[in-house]
This record gives C-alpha cells, sequence and structure tokens, in this order.
C-alpha cells in the first residue's frame, strides 16, 4: 500500500481508535496523511478543480461518522477511496454520466528531454481527453493502479470487485488508452 | 521477461517507486508494444499531480463538521429483514385460500421437486436418521455450478461490465 508509516508512527488502525476514543487530534492526522491522494484520485477521476475540496470533506466526513464500516483486511485508505469513488458515482447520476477533466498546464509529467516531453505532453493530453469516455470502474481502477499505485487486492476492495475484474479493467483501460494515445 | 511481467511493474517505476532493471530495460528497449503502453502509465500517472489540497482547512471543516451535525441512525438491514417477514407472513395469514390442492399436485407445480416414494414410510425419527446418516459434505455442495466473474473471458466480462455501467 502506498501509506508508509515510519516505525514510531501510529498505524491509520490506531489513529482510527483514537479518533472513536475522541481524540479529534487522531482524525485530523488521519485528513493530513490521506487528504493529497484522495484529492488528485478524485481530480483524475473527473471533479472539477471546485467540487474536489468538497468531495474530500464529505468523504472524509462519511469515513469517520462510518468507521464500524471499515473492514480492517482493507486499508484505511483504500476504504476512503470506495467513499470517494460512491460519491463520485452519485454525482456521475445526477449529471447523466457528463465527466467533466480540467486540463492544467501543472498536470503534466515531468521531463528532462524537450523532444520526449513534447510527446508525452501530447499523450498526457489524449489520455485526459480520453479517460471520460472510457466506463467509469476502467477509469478508476487505471486510476488507482497508476496514480495511486494500489495492488490489485486493494483496488478491488476499494471498489467493490473482484482482483480478477480489477486487472481486466486495468488492461481493457490501458489498451483503449493506447489505441487512443497513438 | 515478459510482456506481462513488466506491465505489473510500469504503474511503480512511473511514479518513481521503482527502477527499471537491466533485463527490464533490455525489453522495453526492444519491445513496442510495452513503450507504447509505458507512456500510457507515465502519462496516466502524472494526471491530477496540480490538483492539491490543504489538509489543516480540510480536517477543520471535516472536524466542525463532526461536532455539529447530529448523526443520523438508519433503520438496520436486519430491522428491513424483520419487516419484510412480517409482511410476508401476515400476507400468508390473509390470503384468501381457493380449493385444496393434493400434495402430488404441488410436488408437480415446484420444478426441482422430486418424489421419493421410499421415504413415504418413513416416520420423523426414520428420516431423521436417514438425514444424520448423509455425508454432511453432500449438504454443502452446491448442486448447480454458480459461475463467477473469474469464469469469463475478457468479451464476456467486458459485456457483463458494460452493462453495470449507468
Amino acid at each position: 500500500m502506498p501509506t508508509v508509516t515510519e516505525p514510531d508512527e501510529p498505524t491509520d488502525a490506531a489513529l482510527a481508535a483514537a479518533w472513536q476514543g475522541g481524540s479529534e487530534q487522531a482524525a485530523a492526522r488521519l485528513v493530513g496523511r490521506h487528504a493529497s491522494a484522495l484529492a488528485r484520485f478524485l481530480g483524475g477521476a473527473g471533479a472539477g478543480p471546485s467540487e474536489v475540496e468538497d468531495l474530500a470533506q464529505e468523504a472524509f466526513f462519511k469515513a469517520f461518522r462510518g468507521l464500524d464500516g471499515w473492514r480492517r483486511e482493507a486499508s484505511f485508505r483504500s476504504w476512503l477511496f470506495s467513499i470517494g469513488s460512491n460519491l463520485l458515482k452519485d454525482g456521475y447520476r445526477k449529471r447523466k454520466g457528463r465527466v467533466v477533466l480540467s486540463i492544467e498546464d501543472h498536470d503534466m509529467p515531468d521531463h528532462h528531454d524537450p523532444a520526449s516531453e513534447v510527446v508525452a505532453g501530447e499523450t498526457a493530453e489524449r489520455i485526459r481527453a480520453g479517460l471520460p469516455g472510457l466506463p467509469r470502474l476502467q477509469r478508476e481502477v487505471f486510476l488507482l493502479r497508476v496514480q495511486q499505485g494500489l495492488e490489485y487486492r486493494d483496488i478491488a476492495d476499494a471498489l467493490g470487485t473482484t482482483t480478477g475484474a480489477a486487472r481486466v479493467h486495468y488492461h481493457h483501460a490501458v489498451k483503449r488508452l493506447k489505441e487512443l494515445a497513438s | 521477461m515478459t510482456c506481462h511481467d513488466l506491465s505489473d511493474r510500469m504503474p511503480a517505476v512511473a511514479r518513481g517507486a521503482s527502477a527499471w532493471t537491466p533485463v527490464e530495460a533490455t525489453h522495453l528497449a526492444s519491445c513496442d508494444d510495452c513503450r507504447d503502453e509505458f507512456e500510457v502509465v507515465q502519462a496516466g500517472s502524472g494526471l491530477a499531480a496540480g490538483v492539491t489540497i490543504d489538509p489543516d482547512r480540510l480536517a477543520e471543516a471535516v472536524l466542525q463538521r463532526l461536532r455539529t451535525e447530529p448523526v443520523v441512525r438508519r433503520p438496520s438491514r436486519r430491522l428491513w429483514l424483520v419487516g419484510l417477514a412480517a409482511a410476508a407472513v401476515i400476507t400468508l395469514v390473509l390470503l384468501p385460500r381457493g380449493a385444496p390442492v393434493s400434495e402430488t399436485a404441488q410436488s408437480a407445480d415446484l420444478p426441482y421437486a422430486v418424489h421419493l416414494p421410499g421415504l413415504d414410510g418413513l416416520s420423523e425419527e426414520g428420516l431423521n436418521e436417514m438425514l444424520e446418516s448423509l455425508d454432511p459434505s453432500w449438504i454443502d455442495t452446491p448442486t448447480i455450478d454458480a459461475p463467477s466473474l473469474e469464469d469469463l473471458d475478457p468479451q464476456e466480462l467486458e459485456r457483463v461490465q458494460r452493462s453495470w455501467e449507468i
């Protein structure tokens, strides 16, 4: 999992237990630990810049209110992403399937070779443009895998599917995006 | 080294969490398909890199809501099930009964009913004894193979996935 805690750092489970025991500081530490990753996932999956903060706030609120529903065999981050994914799905339904991805210069990956920078920029542009056209699960599996670095098992936990299906979704997404990028 | 092996490693390398081994780098240099895929993965790993959020402000907003918004308790699933069961019982009790139907006719209506005349003569005790003599593993063995998503080929799985999409 992408969350790496130092040996003397409390685990997510310990912080969650402390929050349930009344420690607001523990809740704030959990937010600090996962806010950026959640924001990037939401932004990559189609939330507009103005929506990201509201969605992240709602996801953490629901997470803290529903901690009893967190199965500890899944990571806290996977569970948080599953809440974020459901919020996106609700928003997607309300917008009748329209997904808007913001195009910002600072989304470009860092490259030092000017020639490859141009190619990578074009590829990134095509992928940003093509991502909204993918089925929701393909889009979210792709993001959780390449942007967040989650393993298929954690992706399956986050999106309520099986490891095998997550793998298939990923390969379909990559195949479609490769076609778009070529 | 196969394309599949390399594909599994791409997200970690694209995110800078790992680096190619010499063997992997050699494969990548000689395989157009893997290079195309890695380009897509690299571009995907940088998506929304500029989306930032202030964790302190977010934490304060979340905590403020947790302090002030009342906890809404929804009826549990168990309560719904109890309600449904009660409704079913009431429906059965109040339903007007038609002409009595013979046992043979009833079992003929059931698609999976099997008539075993040899059991008709057994008392309740005898039936229990016979049940206990059965291998318990038979009872847990499903009679129909339940297909799972893992059994589908990619085309079938995609059709199922599309049917789930909105």
